[in-house]
Parts: C-alpha cells; structure tokens; sequence
C-alpha cells in the first residue's frame, strides 16, 4: 500500500464499464383497441390501450410490428388497415 | 318550346329535372364524433368531409346492401273544426341509413356497428364482449357516391351526430353467407352546427353540370 495514504483511507476505484446504447423506436397506434403484442426477436411484451397511444419499441422489434395489418384482406375501399405507424404524435402510453 | 296552351305545359320560369340517374349504394364512412370533420367549414360554411386520425380513425363499412336513407318527422295537422285542416305543422326529428351488412370481421370494426365492448386485440386474436350499450358514443357518417367517374360527378350525404340504434339481427343461414339486419345509423340534431344543417349536408360535384 501506498504510505502517503493512511490506514482508514482506501484508494478511489473507478470501475469504467462499457456503454450500452438502446435503441428505441416510438410507435403509434391506429386501432382503438386495447392492444398486446410481444417482440419477436426480443420477446418484450408492449402495450397500447387506444388509438394514438405512443409506445417506445426496442429497434429490433419495429419492423415486424409495422408490418402488421388488421385482417386479412380489405373486401371493399382502399384501406391499407396498418395497425401501427411510426409516432407522429399522440399519447404516450408508458 | 310547344305552345304551352296546347301542351299544358306551364309558362314562365320553368326548372325541369336532369337525365341523371343514379345507382348502386354509396359508401359508407364513420368516425367517432369526437374528430373534426374535414372541412371545418368549408368556404360556404357547410361543416362535412371525414378525415381519419390516429386517435380516431374512419371506419369503412365492407358488402353492404339494401341502404336506404329516410327520416323521422312529426306531423301534426292545423284543424279547424270549422272548416278543416288548413296546414301541416312537420318537425324534423331525425335523418337514418338503414341496411344490411354481408361483412362482419374485423371485430374491430363491426362492434361499433352492433354496439359491443371495445375490443382487445394481440398476435392471433381479437375479443369484444357483449355488455351495456355506451349511449355517450356518438359518430359523424359520410356517404359518397360517384356516379360519374369519367366526369367527376359525385354527391355525398354528411351526418353530423349519429349513432347505431335499434335491435341487429346476425343471420346465419345454411348455403349464403351471413347477412347482419336491422342496422339503423340515425342521425341527430347537432345543435353547435349552423340551424340549415343541423343534422348534416348533402354536397354534389359536377363540373359538367354545374359550370
């Protein structure tokens, strides 16, 4: 031990961990509903619980869920039935 | 111009009909009442037009059939025993769509139609539960209808306040497909609105005819 120091002080550790960056989307409803989905690659379950509710979504999950659409096929219009979009303001559900 | 005294026609300024026949249903738009209409008013002041949003999106109605459009009136009679009835006092009271509906999925859209709970919805599955009627749930109805494409001739009906009343029926018959009946959208006074529309507007475009 060094001796400039006494025996009751103890040397400053300064432990530097490294960065981790999450990267969030935030993502709107469009469906007035009470809406549940899970990340499929991170398995995080969101949340929305009406239309226009904002929710931060983890990077790797938002493609998927703007890819989702409400129903198979539209029988009439031209309704493209997205049930989420990428926030251009609303709610912020969380 | 014939001679009028032959023909019977009547003289002076005359309006007659137009050659234009009509066909086939409109669309059927509505939103939740809460939204503003799209114009809000429009340079003549009339207050129509639907435009979705992301807290309140438009639904559009899928296969419908038999849509009719009528309206509820009061009429009371002005009767003089003494001579008879002199005149007709009529109040409007309302404005409905009446029809059927061959599409019942998603249950996102239809629950409004049949009054049902809101939905819950995730990956696979949606649920609607069959509670109390929200008698607060009010929505605007726009209902265009182009009858000439190559022209641009198109008329639309806008209801400022309505709602989906009355007792629906879901048939469900062997062979055909389902058919939802007895659907009402009847429309209200909406009394923030100018008096001349109260209960909504009807605007035709037609550049041909009208230049």
């Amino acid at each position: 031990m060094n001796k400039k120091f006494r025996e009751t002080e103890k040397p400053i550790v300064v432990e530097i961990k490294p960065t981790i960056i999450i990267k969030v989307v935030e993502i709107q409803s469009l469906i007035d509903a009470h809406l549940v989905y899970a990340g499929r690659i991170s398995g995080k379950q969101y949340e929305w619980k009406r239309a226009g509710d904002i929710v931060s979504i983890l990077e790797e999950d938002v493609p998927e869920l703007l890819e989702k659409r409400l129903g198979k096929k539209t029988c009439c219009g031209n309704g493209e039935n997205r049930i989420f979009q990428i926030a251009l303001g609303g709610n912020h559900a969380q | 111009m014939p001679n009028s005294l032959v023909t019977g026609s009547a003289v002076g300024n005359v309006i007659s009909q137009e050659e234009e026949y009509l066909e086939g249903s409109p669309y059927i738009y509505f939103q939740d009442d809460q939204a503003n209409p799209l114009y809000n008013p429009d340079a003549q002041n009339y207050y129509w037009g639907m435009s979705g949003t992301t807290q309140y999106p438009a639904y559009l109605l899928g296969c419908i059939q038999d849509v009719s459009l009528t309206e509820g009136v009061t009429m009371n009679d002005v009767r003089c025993d003494t001579i008879g009835v002199k005149d007709t006092i009529q109040k409007r009271n309302y404005v409905e769509f009446n029809l059927t509906i061959l599409s019942q999925l998603p249950l996102s859209v239809i629950r409004h139609v049949l009054n049902l709970s809101a939905p819950s919805t995730g990956t696979g599955y949606e649920t609607v539960g069959i509670g109390q009627i929200n008698n607060s749930q009010h929505y605007h109805v726009y209902a265009p209808k182009v009858y000439d494409d190559d022209n641009a001739g198109w008329l639309m009906f806008y209801l400022h306040k309505a709602k989906f009343v009355d007792a629906w029926t879901l048939n469900m018959k062997y062979g055909d497909s389902w058919t939802l009946t007895g659907i009402k959208i009847r429309a209200y006074a909406q009394d923030n609105k100018p008096a001349n529309q109260l209960f909504g507007v009807i605007k035709r475009f037609d550049p041909t005819a009208l230049p």
